[in-house]
Formats: C-alpha cells, structure tokens, sequence
C-alpha cells in the first residue's frame, strides 16, 4: 500500500507539471505554430542536434568500438571521465567551452583561420549540444559493441574476414541497433540543451532559448503555448523512437541467396 | 608437413604456454586433451593467429605463419559455443567466407548448396539460428568453415554444448570430414571424445605438453601422475621394488605387495591401476589373479551408469561397477570383499 502511494506521488510530481502546462496552452497553440520565430527556433534546435549527433556518430563510435576491444593503461580513469559532461551543471560546459573557443584563444585563433567562429554561430550551437550529448553515445555504442560475443569476430576472421569487413559485416550490424538509441538519446539530449548553448551561442536562437526569451520579455502567459508545442514535439519523438528501437531488426542479407 | 609448433610460449590474461613443441601430420586427427585452465583454449587462439607468441614460431605446411593475419593463414575453426551469425540466416551463415574471399556469386551459390547438400542442411537453409537446436548450429558452423575448404580445421570443445543424441551425430560427421583427408586439430577435456576420435593425443596441463603419444600408447603407458589420474587411472600408488618372481615384480605400497608384469629397473615408482581392471567379490575366490586384496566397503559414488565403490585395503583402493552390478552384489558400507586384478593390469608410470 505504502509503495503504492509513493508510485502514484512519483507518477503525479512527473505528470502534473507537463500536462497542465500542455492543457492550458492547448488554445495558443494555433497562433505559435503560426509564429515565424518559435518555427525557426525549433527548426534551428533540430537541425544543430542532428548536425551534433552525426559528428558523435563519426567521433564516438569508434572511440566506442576501440575502448571495448583494446585495454590500455588509464582505461578506468578515460571511462569516468566520458561522464564529465553529464555530471557537471551545463553552464560550466558552456563557459568551458568559451574559454578554449573564444576568439582570441589558440583554439579560437586556428579556426578563425578556417573561417569557423563560435560566439554566437550555428557552429558554437552544434558544439556545445555535441559537448553535453556525448556521453550518450559513447555509452550506448560501448554496451552495444560489448554485447557482440567477441568469439563471433574471431569466426569471422577465420573464415577470411580483415578487421574491418569483420567489422561492417558483423559487429557494425550486430551492434547497430544500439548505436541508432545512442543516436536517438544524443539528438533527444541536445536538442533540449539550454545552459552550455546560451552561453555560447545565444543567437541564432534555439527553442529552449527563444522560450527562455519570450517568458522573461513577455512573460508566463506568452511562454506557455510555446512550451506546450515543444512538450507535443517532445512526446512525438518519444513515440518515434520507441517505435524505432521496438521495430523487430531487418536480417541484413535477408533478401540476397 | 602439416602444422607445426617450435617453442610456442605465450602469457596473456593469466594463462600461460611454456615452450611448446608439436608436430601435426597433414591428415591427422590430432586431439589436444587437458583440464580446463590448461591452456588449450590459448593454444588453439595463438595457431589461429589472435594472439602472436611471445617466443616461438608456427609453421603450416612449411611455411612460416606466426606473422601472418588469421584471415590469411586458411585454417578453419569451429569454437564450442556454436556460434552463428544471428542476422544471417543459414545459407547466409555458410556463403560468409567465401563472400569474405570476395569468391563470385554463381560460384560460391554453386558451393554453398553442394555443402549444405552434404552436411544435410538444405532443408533449413532459410532459418535463422535463433530457431535451430544446439546440434543444428554446430553443424551449419561446421559447414561454414568446410566451404571454404581449409586443409587444416581446429575445433575447440565442438561437442561440449549440445545434448548428447546430437554429439553422436556429429562425431560421425567429424569421422566424415577425416576421412576425407582433412587435418583436424580437435582440443577437449573428455577422454571418450578424444579416444573415439583422435589418431594422436596431446595432454596438456598448466600450459605445457606432458605427453602425445597414439591413444593406445598413451592409455596403456600414461607419462606421468598427471596423465594417468586423467585418463581414469583413479589408483595411483607411490611404490618401492621388492622383489623380482621370474617375469613379475613385486612391489611394496604402504606394507601391501602388489604384483606387476612389467619389467621394474628402479628401486622406487609410481605403479597405477585403472578402477575398471579390479574384481570385487563377497569371498576369496581366486580367479588366476595375481594380485588379491581383503578390505572394507567404506564409500560408494554413483555415476550414472556406474557406481565407483571405495575399499579400504590398507590403501583407499576405487573400484567401478556397472549400475546392475552394483545393485546384484547389494553392497553395504564396512561390508568386508575382496579385490582381484592382473599383474598386468598394473601399470609402471616413470
């Protein structure tokens, strides 16, 4: 009875919040889909937490792959400190990444010089979600590639298999399914990053900080139909990427003889 | 020629290889036998090419392939968790090699149904492994390695994780593939398996090669303590020469003299009776053996299909019944009997 009402306690102090914000902003949420700024804002939010989840892909997954299947020393310590980014308050990203990107850093200096800038860009956006999202990635890859029976690499090898067709042919796949949550959890985890973005990039603004924007210029009232769309958009990508990682797998040559 | 080891020695993740030294003919069923923890696992990794040795080379017909990748040294292997491909179905599973090999379509299709035409998979070669039993696996696994025509095939524990119906089946279908003319290199911890299978054995313990020998040789003439115990010789007595009786010995174990038939030239051995050699009798009847002993019925162990029965005779003496023996003769605890065995059931371990 007791675990019983802490359970109904818990669900309540979960739900409340997110669906009395959603049901009184129901009526304004015509006027904010219709809203030029909250559109863009959305937009830019979506496509910088892709843009910052393909760069995870191209930088984790093998990072992923090559700590499960080598030891080194140090490997514990490199293990904890992929965490650092989930643990520390994402201010202290943002701020950390200012100082080593800012313009006049050595950093900053050498990608002025590729013509890449940070304060304020596209590019300080998809680097500080890509920053706080990491550990995501790394983590889901990791327990994917650990998953693949490393006999199963060694038959493939036997039969004739290099490292890498072995790889593309029977861990990538085995292990894909996987990597696409870490892609999901990366792109869910960056798109909804406020703190390290505002502080380096506050302009073009994302939704978290046009939301921001909008509740301390205008304040509750203005702000809440936004936040009731981004809740809907948030609950549509839940259904998404449940629907995505339940998908039974596809046999990778089921089609060929 | 075939597959040859010149003092292999390798340490990785606490298990060692001290020095190894083996010789494999090409058409050999060559068995490597041992506990586990013996290092055979390591051994068949490192000919395999997963792990380089630290000292030592590996030679395959001549050729020198201790530096040379696993997918380049053609040497089939089979592991003992029968292990497929889970998003491949069988057909799949088996054109994986030779796909790898980048082998053309029409002729590795070609292959692939004659070997599942062989092995008796043709009819499951749309199923997924998930739905195969044990047995099945391990045959699909064996075909995948056979399409690809290895002259040299290891096995590691290939009939540990299927049930025993389906162990049968394989072993004939290892007989097969001998017969064929393949090199197989078959490691195990089961002493059946390696006598119904193998044309020569190496025991293996801690990581080092204490006798190959043929599996007579080595049945009748175990090498040393180690080999005899585990290859069932449970009766292993320290002894000292007493006397010589014509063509036996006598010799002396804690005040009991056993008879042997096998020449003694020390004054101290090691002598060994297989369990399975001793009669166990409610009286003293004499049955032309040379060797009898009175003693006390002090503890039985069922087995199965046996029941290992242990006699005080001044020495913890183990004798093996059948099952119906054991229940005709109606055994009790601290029953007195009497044991009988041949001078020459009694072995001289150097």
């Amino acid at each position: 009875m007791v675990s019983f009402v802490l359970g109904a306690v818990m669900v309540l102090f979960l739900m409340v919040p997110i669906f009395s914000s959603l049901g009184i902003s129901v009526s304004g949420l015509g006027d904010v889909l219709t809203d030029g700024r909250t559109l863009n804002a959305i937009w830019v939010s979506f496509y910088c937490a892709l843009l910052a989840t393909v760069s995870m892909l191209i930088l984790g997954v093998p990072f992923a792959y090559l700590f499960v299947h080598n030891s080194f020393p140090g490997k514990n310590v490199l293990d904890s400190l992929i965490d650092i980014p989930i643990l520390i308050p994402h201010n202290t990203a943002g701020i950390a990444l200012l100082f080593v990107l800012r313009p006049d850093s050595p950093l900053g200096t050498m990608f002025s010089m590729l013509g890449i800038s940070f304060l304020d860009t596209v590019w300080g956006i998809i680097i500080a979600m890509a920053f706080v999202s990491a550990p995501f990635m790394i983590r889901s890859a990791q327990e994917a590639f650990s998953s693949v029976d490393p006999e199963m690499e060694k038959i493939g090898r036997s039969l004739g298999g290099t490292r890498f067709k072995v790889f593309a042919n029977i861990t990538f796949p085995l292990a894909s399914r996987g990597i696409l949550t870490g892609c999901l959890l990366t792109w869910a985890r960056a798109v909804s990053e406020f703190g390290a973005v505002v502080l380096i990039a506050y302009f073009p603004k994302t939704a978290p900080i046009h939301l921001y924007d909008v509740f301390v210029s205008e304040g509750l009232a203005a702000a809440l139909p936004i936040n009731g769309l981004l809740i809907l958009l948030a609950i549509v990508i839940l259904v998404v990427f449940r629907v995505m990682v339940a998908k039974p797998r596809k046999d990778v040559y089921s089609n060929q003889r | 020629m075939g597959l040859e080891l010149k003092g292999i020695s390798k340490s990785w993740r606490g298990f060692k290889l001290k020095n190894i030294d083996l010789a494999v003919e090409n058409g050999d069923y060559f068995i490597i036998l041992g506990p586990t923890g013996a290092g055979k696992t390591l051994l068949l990794e490192t000919i395999m090419g997963f792990h380089k040795p630290d000292k030592g080379r590996i030679f395959l017909d001549g050729v020198d392939i201790t530096d040379i990748p696993p997918e380049k040294r053609n040497i089939g292997y089979v592991s003992q968790k029968c292990i497929l491909f889970p998003h491949m179905n069988v057909r799949q599973n088996v054109e994986f090699g030779l796909k790898m090999r980048g082998t053309p379509k029409t002729e590795r299709t070609q292959a692939v149904t004659q070997v599942l035409d062989v092995m008796g998979l043709q009819s499951m070669e749309s199923r997924s492994p998930a739905t195969l039993s044990g047995g099945e696996k391990q045959k699909v696994a064996l075909a995948r390695v056979l399409v690809t025509e290895p002259q040299t095939i290891i096995f590691d524990e290939p009939l540990t994780s299927i049930d025993a119906e389906a162990a049968r089946e394989l072993k004939l279908e290892l007989k097969r593939i001998h017969k064929s003319g393949k090199t197989m290199v078959h490691v195990t911890h089961n002493q059946i398996e390696c006598f119904s299978l193998g044309n020569k054995i190496a025991v293996m313990n801690s990581g080092e090669i204490v006798q190959t020998a043929k599996p007579k040789e080595l049945f009748v003439t175990p090498g040393n303590k180690f080999v005899a115990r585990f290859l069932g010789y449970e009766n292993i007595f320290d002894a000292k020469l007493v006397e010589k009786q014509g063509s036996l010995s006598v010799v002396n174990v804690d005040d009991i003299k056993l008879k042997v038939s096998e020449t003694i030239d020390t004054p101290e051995c090691t002598v060994a009776v297989r369990p399975e050699d001793v009669n166990l009798s409610s009286s003293p009847k004499r049955n032309g053996a040379k060797n009898v002993l009175e003693g006390t019925v002090i503890e039985f162990v069922d087995q199965g299909p046996t029941v290992s029965v242990i006699v005080d005779v001044g020495l913890s003496f183990s004798v093996i019944l059948t099952k119906s023996v054991f229940v005709e003769k109606n055994l009790e605890i601290g029953q007195k009997v009497w044991l009988s065995f041949k001078s020459d059931s009694v072995k001289v371990i150097n």
